[in-house]
């Protein structure tokens, strides 16, 4: 397998105020980092889910990548090109062989055309004007597993369900590379999340794109990625293979996490541990590890260092910021 | 977990449902009636006058109300009845040349402030906030008296002034969209901004304001016939309701009938276009508010 | 609240100085030299010259501007050469009588609309509540000078109850004298009034410290004059400062048409006189009016909603 898409160094920065405002108050930081130094890569046909909880910069990440956010500093670079700093138009071309899946499935969809014209959108944008849209739409909604008559239908007469269905089959319409999709299963009913992302694997494997998942829900991370992301105040903490990290997490802050999940298998030892106190705030961020506030095993030095990557001994692919690793 | 199966707040949209619904509001009802018949006047008028609406001394002066002369005549002898028929015109084309450049530009303005850079947003905003804060009529009269008093210049103040309200309006809607997850979507899709707003924004964004623009009418019509009125509307001896007020006021004591007969179709063509723009408001969008 | 407050100033202020650049540009882009419009066709080539230096009009725009500026600072507002008198001193000789009329007027609406509204409130959807609904609106639409001249003929021609021109002498016939000319500015803001204070009694009587008192046994009537009334008052004030420019154009009217002094009739008289001077003069001062109520309801606004304050 081959790189398709490498993230380097890449930080976002957002203003919270105006300058008069930031003067009144006596702010002299008015920024807040949403992503700070993130780096990965995908690999072609691949699937990384980043995870953690919300704030934690994972949809920033996601937005910046397809370009709705500009980055900071830091490069993307997609199939060997720097794809960072390109304008709209330059962009383009890129944008035809990635998409992206928003969270909300029905708001995604612009509520005053029919499913065919949402679905000819990608065609339409890219101006490939010889294209039959209706035997496109018909084509989209039979790989989705949706009826045909659909094609007639407005968002707000779709189920969330259907609505997931639709922005898949949009995402998808052009063949893309790479799939972006922040929380598929938000907002859906349990059996519902099983079949859209049934619907993700199986369209994988038929068509062979990499997919960046974001969410919270483990379970998806489990089932359906290759490698997984740990985000935290928009740094990552860990990352590594998925089948590794679930076996055997070495950041507290996984432990933790993977610990709240509700696992599946009922042998399972319950060895819960509960994370103390609250997510501190991107405003402030806590000095040396960022996690020290929240950690039960936290030492004198994690207050006062700020602990680099590490990798594991015997999987290099695995690494963690963490001076007292599981 | 949070259902997405129920339906999202937005304007009602649905035509057929909504017609239902006009039936049952019987204000709304009386409302198109006036609108209808008033329009139907001002398109038929010609077939409909007894006498040469300008010319003077069809009849004697200040003559009372009869059979040849339905409303009786004014101090130069015309006839009432055929000039308010006549009348009926200048307001309609007022109201529906300026509603409906202030609409265009308001629109363009809105859609440019809601999703252009911050600076040129805050600038037209000033601009907008100025332009509203010009004192309703007299700023009205102070231009026409600039321009010279014509029809013209009647539209072109009242374009300028009921403007700064639909911009704002299309822009708070234009920047609530600006941020929507489907914008957000068409944008990874690598849509340009021009066809975001033709395509996503404008057609959400016109319902509302069309709206807005018919609850405008009867102030338009009421700015119409006050500019006339006060002699500073359409030139004489043009037929417009304001101006035979106007003549009628001058003779109240002689000859009421033409204050009666000039001040009815004013009223009667406000309310029509009120109760017809309120029964629409309340049916497609109930939460619009002008003071946006 | 304070950084609001400033920023509220400073946008009052922004948007006073735009609207004095504006309205002196416009009325220095008319075609025409408003000296030669001043003096009469037959004045000579040295009279005009005379009068453009008297006017300031010989100098560059800018400085024209500054002058302009400097002495609105100054309360100086120009000179009407027509009159020959400063034009802040004509414009403050008729403004008392607008501010009379206009204050008339809302105070009548107000003290009518205020028990009506608070009726509907209490007997929703009863008889009284939807013909109070219905006349609201139709009082609204109806333009006041239609409503003047018809109450003029009504009650001062027909049945020459009350008096039909000018402002009176004294204060009991100057009262008299406003009769007439406050219901046609008032009626259409009872309608207007009595619907806000119905729409906000009704929210304010579902909240729970009303239900509260409700479940103590106190009296309808006692509930609502004593504990819903503060507070369902409180939007119908910060409207007003807004409806400002809704009264002065309907001051404009009703002065014409009851012959009364005032700005609004100062106004007409200087635009069909095409005095310049005289017309900027008023129409700033009314501007400024406009701009210092606006402001003064929005801080109202915010000190009550502090939500309000975000917005900006």
């Amino acid at each position: 397998m081959s790189g398709l898409l490498r993230v380097q160094d890449l930080s976002v920065r957002f203003r919270t105020m105006g300058s008069l405002k930031a003067l009144a108050t006596g702010t002299k930081d008015p920024y807040i980092d949403a992503a700070c130094g993130v780096s990965f890569d995908i690999r072609k046909g691949e699937t990384l889910a980043l995870v953690g909880e919300s704030g934690s910069g994972k949809s920033t990440i996601a937005r910046t990548v397809i370009g709705l956010q500009r980055a900071t500093s830091g490069s993307i670079i997609f199939d060997g090109q720097e794809i960072g700093a390109l304008s709209g138009s330059e962009r383009k071309p890129y944008l035809r062989r990635m998409a992206m899946m928003f969270q909300d499935p029905i708001a995604s969809l612009s509520p005053r055309l029919t499913v065919r014209s949402l679905l000819g959108e990608p065609f339409r944008i890219h101006g490939l004007r010889d294209i039959d849209a209706a035997a496109e739409a018909a084509r989209l909604l039979r790989m989705v597993g949706l009826p045909e008559d659909f094609a007639c239908r407005y968002p707000h007469q779709l189920s969330g369900g259907q609505a997931r269905r639709v922005g898949i089959a949009r995402a998808l319409a052009l063949n893309p590379d790479l799939l972006i999709a922040d929380e598929p299963t938000a907002g859906l009913d349990v059996s519902v999340q099983g079949e859209v992302l049934n619907l993700l694997a199986r369209l994988q494997n038929e068509l062979g794109m990499a997919i960046l998942i974001i969410t919270h829900n483990l379970n998806v991370v489990r089932h359906m990625t290759d490698r997984m992301a740990i985000m935290y105040l928009g740094r990552f903490i860990e990352v590594g293979s998925t089948e590794l990290i679930f076996e055997h997490p070495r950041h507290p802050y996984t432990q933790a996490l993977l610990a709240a999940n509700p696992d599946p298998d009922p042998d399972a030892v319950l060895n819960r541990i509960e994370l103390k106190g609250e997510v501190p705030s991107l405003m402030r961020r806590p000095t040396g590890c960022e996690f020290h506030t929240r950690c039960r095993y936290a030492q004198d030095i994690c207050r006062r260092v700020f602990p680099d990557h590490s990798t594991s001994s015997d999987h290099t692919e695995h690494s963690f910021r963490c001076h007292f690793p599981a | 977990m949070a259902s997405v199966e129920t339906t999202r707040p937005e304007t009602n949209v649905a035509i057929g449902p909504g017609l239902q619904q006009f039936r049952k509001n019987r204000l709304g009802m009386l409302g198109a009636a006036l609108v209808t018949l008033i329009t139907a006047i001002a398109i038929f008028a010609p077939l409909m006058i007894m006498h040469d609406p300008v010319r003077i001394m069809v009849g004697p002066r200040l003559a009372d109300p009869s059979l040849h002369y339905l409303l009786g005549t004014d101090q130069l002898g015309r006839d009432t009845f055929s000039r308010i028929i006549m009348g009926s015109r200048i307001p309609l084309l007022v109201a529906f040349v300026s509603l409906g450049s202030s609409l265009a530009v308001g629109l363009v303005l809105g859609l440019i402030a809601g999703f252009g850079p911050r600076w040129l947003d805050n600038l037209l905003v000033l601009f907008f906030d100025t332009i509203r804060s010009f004192p309703g009529i007299i700023f009205a009269l102070a231009m026409v008296a600039l321009l010279g008093p014509s029809l013209a210049s009647v539209i072109l103040v009242i374009a300028i002034t009921s403007m700064p309200i639909y911009a704002r309006v299309v822009r708070t809607q234009t920047e609530a969209l600006r941020s929507s997850e489907y914008v957000a979507a068409e944008r990874s899709m690598g849509a340009g901004t021009t066809r975001i707003l033709a395509v996503h924004v404008l057609p959400n964004v016109i319902g509302p304001l069309l709206i807005l623009v018919s609850m405008d009418v009867p102030a338009v019509i009421a700015v119409e016939a006050g500019l006339s009125f006060l002699g500073m509307g359409v030139r004489p001896p043009t037929p417009d309701w304001g101006a035979i007020l106007n003549d009628g006021f001058n003779y109240i004591d002689k000859a009421p009938w033409l204050v009666i007969a000039g001040g009815i179709p004013i009223v009667l063509a406000t309310l029509g276009f009120t109760f017809l723009g309120e029964a629409l408001r309340e049916i497609f969008d109930p939460k619009l508010r002008k003071d946006l | 609240m304070w950084l609001y407050l400033l920023k509220r100033l400073a946008l009052a202020i922004a948007i006073i100085a735009i609207a004095v650049t504006l309205l002196f540009l416009m009325i220095r882009a008319v075609p025409g030299d408003p000296a030669a419009i001043l003096l009469g066709p037959r004045a000579t080539p040295e009279m005009k010259a005379q009068l453009h230096h008297q006017m300031g009009l010989d100098k560059p725009l800018v400085v024209q501007i500054t002058t302009f500026f400097g002495g609105l600072l100054r309360g100086d507002l120009g000179f009407d050469v027509f009159g020959q008198k400063p034009v802040a001193d004509i414009v403050f000789e008729q403004l008392p009588y607008t501010i009379e009329l206009v204050l008339f007027s809302i105070f009548w609406a107000v003290v009518v609309a205020v028990p009506l509204g608070c009726y509907s409130a209490m007997r929703r959807n009863s008889l009284v509540d939807q013909v109070v609904g219905v006349v609201a609106v139709a009082t609204l639409a109806i333009p006041s000078f239609v409503m003047a001249v018809y109450a003029l003929l009504f009650f001062a021609v027909t049945l020459r109850w009350l008096p039909a021109i000018g402002a009176g002498d004294g204060f009991w016939d100057g009262l008299v004298h406003l009769i007439l000319p406050g219901f046609a500015i008032g009626i259409g803001w009872v309608g207007y009034i009595s619907r806000l204070v119905r729409a906000s009694m009704l929210e304010v009587l579902g909240e729970n410290h009303i239900r509260m008192a409700r479940a103590f046994g106190i009296s309808e009537w006692r509930i609502v004059a004593r504990y819903a009334m503060p507070l369902a008052i409180l939007p119908t004030v910060t409207i007003l400062g807004v409806g400002i420019a809704w009264l002065l154009s309907s001051a404009v009217f009703i002065e014409v048409v009851f012959a009364r002094p005032g700005i609004g009739a100062l106004i007409v008289n200087a635009v069909t006189a095409r005095n310049y001077p005289v017309v900027m003069g008023a129409v700033l001062v009314t501007t400024i009016l406009i701009v210092a109520a606006t402001t003064l309801s929005d801080l109202i606004n915010a000190f009550l909603d502090p939500r309000t304050r975000e917005k900006l």
